[in-house]
């Protein structure tokens, strides 16, 4: 402990002294790192300590008195309080109306926006599947795609070759001649079909259709239209010299010989089945008949 | 039921929208709020300017009152910064305006005569502070709040507020001849 007992400075002594009179002289004595004791011991070697307490608590009681308002000019003061008070009460209250309705308008249009957002989606659903047939059209008409059977059957055309893989071209011919025969067999029917499946592309042309135009008057027009349509694979990819003015195309369809893409085009005549297999640029890769 | 309780309730009827509980809490803390204005701006008018404010100020944000401290240090918080704010606009410091009457011409009884005088003494006293340490020595001895709610409401540390009502008391107590070699005071 200090045994410091020097008086205290003019100003110390107020604040020591008017914290006491307001109960705080503790929390003052800690603030100045002084402890009780201390301060009672310099304040009794304050000359004059207590008549300036008694100073400071005549000014506090001085303090403590307050001006008075007139009582009319209070209450119009007040009057006009009451009346700002309840201008602004009413203006939060349209505030919180406003808000409500622009809540409840912002919820609307989220609502129209969601709605038109799924629609958007929706349309862009049915577009894109109109684009991926696009797409496809334009992946089979490039050179790493069998472009003739697309443009020849208007077909849905797919990434997978109609027949699949094969590593040996006799069995893709065998295959091919097959798929003629099945297909020939379930549409009896005198249109264009197609068949493969998902993005399979293999087209039937059918068998009465498969009889020369000028042989075949009565079918002329489905065997015009047929021929028109696979004339265009058989302009991309021209028959080979050998079935030139002979034989009538009944499939065509892609598959992959050996990793390669190529194009399978299965003639009839005679018959006999012939199996062309040709490149993506219509290069002729096989050519095999059978009876 | 507590003051402080009552116009806790009152304060949310008039945050509701209740005319009569705003009218009430206002009529409770008026001269209050204007002795606290008065006490700052040491300027009559000044202080009737402020006290209008100070009303406005409570009545239009009474719905923003939370109740998360005592309705009465909410509204003597707003008296007082609409005090300062006033004292601010005016840039000028408080001078007493009354004067006292000459000997033998007062309409008033002497109790008046010595209020008046009071007054008069106080005003001059603190003249010699600012109102930031005015507003300390009113919320002590006007409302009678405690250190640490006076350092809330002014935002200042409890030290400095003990410090500062220190200075008023002690400028009053000057002034009043008390002390024969008064001590320097801030002036601003």
């Amino acid at each position: 402990m200090n045994d410091d007992t020097s008086p205290f400075e003019p100003e110390e002594l107020d604040e020591l002294l008017s914290a006491e009179l307001d109960g705080e002289l503790d929390a003052a004595a800690r603030d100045l790192g002084l402890s009780a004791a201390e301060v009672s011991a310099r304040r009794r070697s304050t000359p004059g300590a207590d008549e300036r307490r008694a100073a400071l608590a005549a000014a506090r009681d001085m303090l403590s008195d307050p001006a008075e308002i007139d009582e009319l000019l209070a209450a119009r003061l007040r009057t006009k309080a009451v009346r700002a008070g309840e201008e602004a009460h009413a203006s939060r209250r349209g505030d919180r109306s406003r808000r409500r309705r622009q809540v409840l308008a912002a919820a609307g249009g989220v609502a129209a926006a969601i709605a038109a957002v799924v629609a958007i989606a929706a349309g862009m659903n049915a577009t894109k599947s109109g684009t991926s047939a696009e797409r496809a059209k334009s992946a089979l008409a490039s050179p790493a795609a069998p472009k003739p059977t697309t443009a020849a059957t208007g077909a849905r055309p797919g990434p997978a070759p109609a027949l699949g893989p094969f590593s040996d071209v006799h069995a893709l011919a065998l295959s091919a001649v097959s798929r003629a025969n099945a297909v020939s067999s379930a549409t009896s029917s005198k249109r264009v079909g197609t068949t493969g499946g998902t993005g399979a592309a293999a087209t039937l042309l059918p068998a009465d259709a498969a009889a020369p135009l000028q042989d075949n008057p009565a079918a002329g027009s489905t065997t015009k239209a047929a021929n028109s349509t696979f004339g265009r694979a058989e302009t991309l990819c021209p028959s080979p010299p050998q079935l030139r003015g002979g034989g009538t195309l009944v499939l065509a369809t892609t598959a992959t010989l050996s990793g390669k893409p190529v194009v399978v085009l299965v003639f009839t005549g005679n018959g006999e089945h012939t199996v062309v297999v040709d490149d993506t640029n219509c290069r002729l890769v096989n050519l095999q008949m059978f009876g | 039921m507590h003051d402080d309780d009552h116009h806790d309730v009152l304060a949310r009827r008039a945050a509701a929208g209740d005319s009569a509980a705003l009218d009430a809490l206002l009529r409770d803390h008026i001269a209050l709020v204007h002795a606290v204005c008065r006490r700052i701006l040491g300027n009559p008018d000044d202080a009737l300017d402020a006290t209008q404010e100070a009303l406005l100020s409570i009545a239009r944000k009474i719905g923003s009152f939370d109740g998360r401290a005592k309705f009465s240090t909410w509204v003597y918080r707003v008296a007082t910064n609409a005090a300062l704010d006033e004292a601010r606009r005016r840039g000028r410091r408080p001078v007493p305006t009354e004067s006292l009457p000459e000997p033998g011409a007062s309409t008033h009884g002497p109790a008046t005569d010595a209020a008046i005088a009071d007054r008069l003494d106080v005003d001059a006293a603190l003249a010699r502070l600012t109102p930031e340490y005015r507003a300390a020595v009113a919320l002590r001895d006007l409302v009678g709040m405690d250190y640490a709610e006076i350092a809330d409401v002014l935002g200042i540390p409890a030290g400095t507020v003990r410090s500062r009502i220190s200075r008023g008391r002690a400028a009053l107590a000057d002034l009043l001849g008390n002390r024969e070699t008064p001590s320097e005071h801030p002036t601003g």
